[in-house]
């Protein structure tokens, strides 16, 4: 059914209609508005860069050298481009998998089987998503500096976490996932590794690919605790962070946003193929019966 | 499931050593980087290094009263100016939430290309502050918005930029916040929405129940363990309400929240002898008591309303 068949089939009133109308305008107003962050962003990345400090909103020739140059000319702490991108891969790409991985296993353990932390482990993830501890960080800088781990790959144990909220999406999925295979697999004479990865998280795929996502997107784009804690290895995102000054001094925004552009096209991309399963019905909380 | 649904068959070796498998890492992980962690801040808010030792002391907290009750002639460290924003960063965000909630609503009640929405709402998901802020930078800094601001408020002086300006600069991060949250908790919003029984909505439909007595009076209560929740966690972080204060003017022209506070002092540190780190641990132990008991009573009036949550 097309949108225009779908409005015609809701039978809506004069003052609904007025109020959708309104809605709609203001919808269509952000929605714009972000669409045009994007392509400004790539355009201003491709313009002459006297053009762009003279008049940043306006139109120049485009030069696509700048998306070359970038990986040469945008430089921070003693890292170029190449390098910041690696250093994004290996913090948001490979810490989020392997958090999610053991989130995964661990809510799995809490709803199938009983042990001591069963119960505990889901009662404690509750209290520690809904109690914030402010001033941490000064702790955990510590903890860091002590272990020598700032400025180190190292830093990547820090997330091989499983007390997240992702728990509460894999507990609430393991808790109402059938029994019947993994009895029969055990029958069998699987073990609990067998079932557990030929079995179960085979089932969660699904739902670990779409976290998986979310949680790659958002370190992605994450700078608070990188700039932080390494800040002479710099993610694309603390890096573009770090260059701006130069940038500003050296009027070369246009390196700015070509590199700022680059950052946005793994997100954008993985967004444009898997939209559907990053914004599948993630729900918490529950509703009324 | 409850514990009753879990397996009660005597567990074998590989059983334990199974549960140990997947146990291990994520325990050992939350005791390091989370129990020891918080523990030790609140004990660093107790320490401060004097002549290359640590000694216990409660000058910390001293320190920050002071910068709290007589704020500081330096706007970065004035923590009464840093307290003001905060609370006004955490208003606003509130009613961003309050917004959310009706801009799911409206992509729930399919407005005309609520699809398309839905996708675009969100692309700021997907592009780093760092960007978003570069970005608003530009837009605040090109000639348009300071020449606009001077005729709308009759300015006599030439504006450079809104965000370099301690009048302007709370509002525009402000403007930012708002423009960057319209379409908050979309997603979660959406799942839960799409969990509601069509039947009931339909029947209110055929008894006359407009669309905001339909949100206020049946959704709204069908999906309030949603919003307990939710809300539990905005209240509870609300000394963590800074926007992007930190990319946009890193705390300078009045625009200094209590978190940005927290986080330049941790970013300036230079080894654990540096006095910022103590004092920041010293005002989070404060942060800490406050917001726990404010999520705690909170959650007790809200969950007091309607049967307790449902996870």
């Amino acid at each position: 059914m097309s949108p225009f068949q779908e409005l015609k089939a809701m039978h809506l009133t004069v003052a609904e209609r007025i109020i959708r109308a309104i809605v709609w305008i203001v919808f269509v107003c952000f929605a714009a508005s972000y669409v045009y962050l994007i392509l400004w962003c790539f355009y201003s990345g491709a313009r002459n860069y006297a053009d762009l400090a003279s008049n940043p909103f306006g139109f120049s020739r485009i030069q696509w050298s700048n998306y070359i140059e970038v990986f040469t000319a945008i430089q921070s702490n003693g890292s170029n481009f190449l390098a910041m991108i690696w250093h994004s891969v290996y913090f948001s790409f490979f810490g989020p998998l392997i958090s999610i991985f053991l989130t995964s296993a661990l809510a799995y353990c809490c709803a199938k089987y009983k042990f001591v932390g069963s119960s505990l482990i889901p009662a404690i993830i509750l209290i520690v998503m809904t109690l914030p501890i402010y001033g941490s960080g000064t702790a955990m800088y510590r903890l860091l500096y002590r272990l020598n781990w700032l400025d180190s790959y190292l830093m990547i144990f820090t997330s091989f976490n499983g007390f997240t909220g992702y728990f509460l999406y894999f507990y609430a999925f393991y808790q109402t996932v059938s029994g019947v295979y993994s009895e029969a697999a055990s029958l069998d004479g699987a073990n609990p590794w067998q079932i557990y990865y030929r079995i179960i998280l085979p089932q969660a795929m699904p739902l670990f690919g779409s976290l998986f996502l979310m949680a790659w997107i958002a370190d992605w784009n994450s700078y608070g605790s990188a700039l932080i804690y390494m800040p002479n290895l710099p993610t694309l995102a603390v890096g573009l962070y770090q260059f701006q000054t130069y940038a500003a001094y050296n009027n070369r925004m246009d390196l700015l946003f070509a590199g700022c552009a680059i950052s946005m096209i793994p997100p954008l991309v993985l967004f444009a193929f898997c939209n559907k399963t990053m914004m599948s019905n993630v729900s918490i909380g529950g509703i009324k019966e | 499931m409850t514990a009753q649904n879990k397996k009660k068959r005597r567990y074998t070796w590989k059983d334990h050593l199974f549960i140990l498998s997947c146990v291990v890492i994520p325990v050992v992980n939350f005791l390091v980087f989370y129990v020891y962690v918080n523990i030790d801040s609140f004990v660093m808010a107790f320490q401060m290094p004097k002549n290359g030792q640590l000694v216990w002391t409660f000058d910390n907290f001293r320190w920050v009263w002071d910068k709290i009750v007589n704020g500081s002639t330096n706007q970065r460290d004035d923590l009464r100016l840093a307290f003001a924003n905060t609370f006004l960063t955490f208003l606003v965000q509130i009613a961003m939430f309050v917004v959310g909630l009706f801009v799911s609503y409206f992509l729930y009640k399919k407005i005309f290309g609520y699809r398309y929405f839905r996708i675009l709402f969100f692309l700021p998901s997907l592009v780093s502050a760092v960007v978003t802020s570069i970005f608003y930078i530009q837009l605040m800094n090109s000639d348009f918005v300071p020449h606009l601001l001077e005729k709308i408020y009759h300015l006599d002086y030439e504006m450079k930029s809104p965000l370099m300006d301690s009048k302007f600069a709370n509002r525009m991060i402000f403007l930012n916040l708002i423009w960057l949250n319209f379409p908050s908790n979309m997603i979660l919003w959406g799942g839960t929405f799409a969990r509601i029984p069509a039947e009931v909505l339909e029947s209110a439909k055929i008894d006359g129940c407009g669309w905001l007595r339909e949100l206020f009076q049946i959704i709204l209560p069908i999906v309030w363990p949603t919003f307990v929740i939710l809300i539990t966690t905005q209240v509870a972080g609300i000394f963590g309400a800074t926007g992007n204060v930190f990319l946009l003017t890193g705390g300078n022209y009045g625009t200094q929240t209590v978190s940005n506070w927290m986080y330049l002092y941790v970013q300036t540190a230079n080894g654990t002898m540096s006095t910022n780190l103590y004092r920041a641990a010293a005002l989070g132990f404060i942060l800490t008591i406050i917001s726990c008991a404010l999520a705690l009573l909170i959650r007790k009036f809200l969950t007091s309303r309607v049967e307790e949550v449902q996870y």
